[in-house]
């Protein structure tokens, strides 16, 4: 080369799959994160197939059943319902609130973060005001009077969870994106005739989500947490529809009973679903960090 | 028709003012077609916020004032301190191109070399078909023997010199009538630095003025045609860089051709004794 330096380009693949390797090689936890993810979302898929049980039909004759229990594998509840059904057609609301709710936290908080640093200062200080005020203010209550307001449903559950979800991302977008405003690559773009909105969209977010993916994964354990909390409540998912929030707040009675699998298979579920969410979004931090190279 | 000949850029009673304090202070400066002007000074001088006022490229905060009369290929005259947004973003590229100091970071970490340049083009609306081949055009121009290699290279792959190179091949890779180098080699070793002057050098031939900035005179004396010696926010002194270097009249370009003597005139000791 021109420099005397050896070229180090080798022509690369750029399929996604070659893409992932490198990142996945070593990183034990972010594995074992996608798989327990993805079990998970397999489990929900194949809910039907994998227990032959209705989740809401009841059974006078087989109430509070232990795990174990034959055609029951994990029991049933106290109307006589199939725990392992409930499991897994809850798995469908409980993953699919929580994905939906966090995807909307952040898009809406980045939206709102980026809007505020490029925007004109009455709407950095709207937002920044606005944000801190949610902050101060407990979110359950927030969450809570929105669900009541708008009545039990699935989609209220979202849009309460991002209603209370969306500060953090929105202030760390912010602060990312002012800092990259003056970065000279940025500069150099506006240097070379790049519009407002590509500048925007291909020099600013990609290199402010680093951070942004960091305070996701929280988002997500937040957003599963805050469906279950509202649904524990009743002001979530509606009684009749399977959740793992709904399945706790009909077993809250069975905690002091004996029937501790009620509540520990639920909240069990809950907290492996958070756990695998983090260990991928830590596995996915780059070994390569000092290198400027930011995915 | 192109013109290759006259006044490419004509900077007259140009003020920086950055928060609230004068930095360039009334500047005149004429940059010609086909020549190479180095403006040199000492660190802080204001070389690079007068090159960044030119462009349009200041920092929050800082305010310009004064006029930049830019002569365009076709002819056109349009005063640069005046222009709408809109006007300006068009004439960035294909009018004025800028080289910065941080190669590397003036590179972003997430886009591939020939993604940045694949986008310029389509920024200045050249067709989809054309741009691979005039993105590796450029990186030949600028020096890079392996430009399809490098295509699909990110930053952060690049050595010093490439990414110099690729910072090079992005500015002038939809030709600029005016080139802007803003101590491009300042990190760069001497036969690194030798080579990107010699492929920014060749580009005026093509009737393109440039504009360099540095605070190196060894790099004004060999590769300048003329040199503009800036002090306090002004030129103090301007002309033929073999005159003013040779025989300097402003007391502060004595001072600056005293301190770079030694380096210039005299070789080291260690050069011809090392080995």
């Amino acid at each position: 080369m021109v420099s005397g330096t050896p070229s180090p380009l080798a022509p690369r693949a750029a399929t996604p799959a070659a893409l992932l390797v490198p990142r996945v090689r070593g990183r034990a936890g972010l594995v074992a994160g996608l798989a327990v993810l993805a079990l998970m979302v397999l489990a929900a898929a194949l809910a039907p197939v994998l227990s032959g049980h209705d989740p809401i039909a009841t059974d006078t004759s087989a109430t509070g059943l232990p795990p174990g229990s034959p055609g029951h594998p994990l029991g049933t509840d106290r109307l006589g319902r199939d725990l392992l059904a409930r499991m897994l057609h809850g798995a469908r609301y409980s993953l699919l609130v929580g994905a939906a709710a966090s995807l909307l936290t952040v898009a809406a908080g980045t939206a709102v973060g980026t809007a505020a640093a490029l925007g004109p200062r009455w709407l950095d200080t709207l937002v920044t005001r606005t944000a801190d005020a949610l902050l101060a203010l407990p979110m359950i209550l927030v969450a809570l009077t929105l669900a009541a307001v708008a009545g039990p449903s699935p989609a209220t559950v979202v849009l309460a969870i991002a209603a209370t979800g969306w500060m953090p991302v929105a202030l760390i977008a912010r602060a990312e994106v002012r800092a990259l405003r003056e970065r000279p690559f940025v500069r150099a773009a506006r240097s070379l005739g790049h519009s407002r909105t590509r500048i925007l969209l291909r020099h600013l977010v990609p290199n402010a989500l680093p951070p942004i993916a960091a305070i996701a994964a929280f988002e997500v354990g937040h957003a599963i947490l805050t469906e279950s909390t509202l649904s524990f409540l009743g002001l979530g998912i509606p009684p009749n529809i399977p959740s793992w929030g709904t399945m706790l707040t009909d077993a809250r009675a069975l905690l002091l009973t004996g029937q501790w699998y009620t509540v520990a298979l639920p909240a069990g579920a809950i907290v492996a679903t958070i756990i695998a969410v983090n260990a991928v979004s830590t596995g996915l931090e780059r070994p390569g960090a000092g290198e400027g190279r930011t995915w | 028709m192109v013109s290759t000949v006259g006044t490419v850029l004509e900077v007259a009673g140009l003020r920086v003012r950055v928060g609230g304090r004068s930095v360039v202070d009334g500047l005149d400066l004429e940059l010609r077609a086909g020549e190479a002007t180095a403006l040199v000074g000492r660190s802080g001088s204001g070389k690079s916020l007068t090159a960044s006022a030119l462009a349009g490229l200041l920092p929050e905060g800082a305010e310009r004032s004064g006029t930049a009369r830019f002569t365009g290929a076709d002819g056109a005259v349009v005063d640069l301190m005046a222009l709408p947004p809109a006007r300006m973003r068009a004439l960035r590229g294909p009018g004025i191109g800028y080289a910065f100091q941080e190669a590397q970071a003036s590179l972003n970490p997430t886009v591939t070399v020939g993604a940045h340049l694949a986008e310029t083009l389509k920024a200045h609306g050249v067709p989809r078909a054309e741009r691979r081949e005039r993105g590796t055009d450029a990186l030949r121009a600028a020096g890079l023997e392996e430009p399809e290699g490098l295509w699909r290279a990110y930053p952060f792959e690049l050595s010093g010199g490439q990414a110099q190179r690729v910072a090079l091949a992005l500015a002038c890779v939809l030709g600029p009538r005016l080139l802007v180098a803003d101590e491009v080699t300042s990190a760069l070793d001497p036969v690194t630095q030798a080579g990107v002057l010699d492929t920014l050098r060749a580009r005026t031939a093509g009737g393109g003025a440039l504009l360099l900035i540095t605070h190196d005179l060894a790099v004004a004396a060999r590769w300048a045609d003329r040199v503009a010696v800036l002090d306090g926010g002004r030129i103090a002194e301007s002309g033929p860089a073999a005159e003013v270097l040779r025989s300097p009249r402003h007391p502060f370009t004595r001072e600056l051709v005293r301190a770079a003597a030694p380096a210039v005139a005299t070789p080291s000791p260690a050069r011809g004794g090392a080995r």
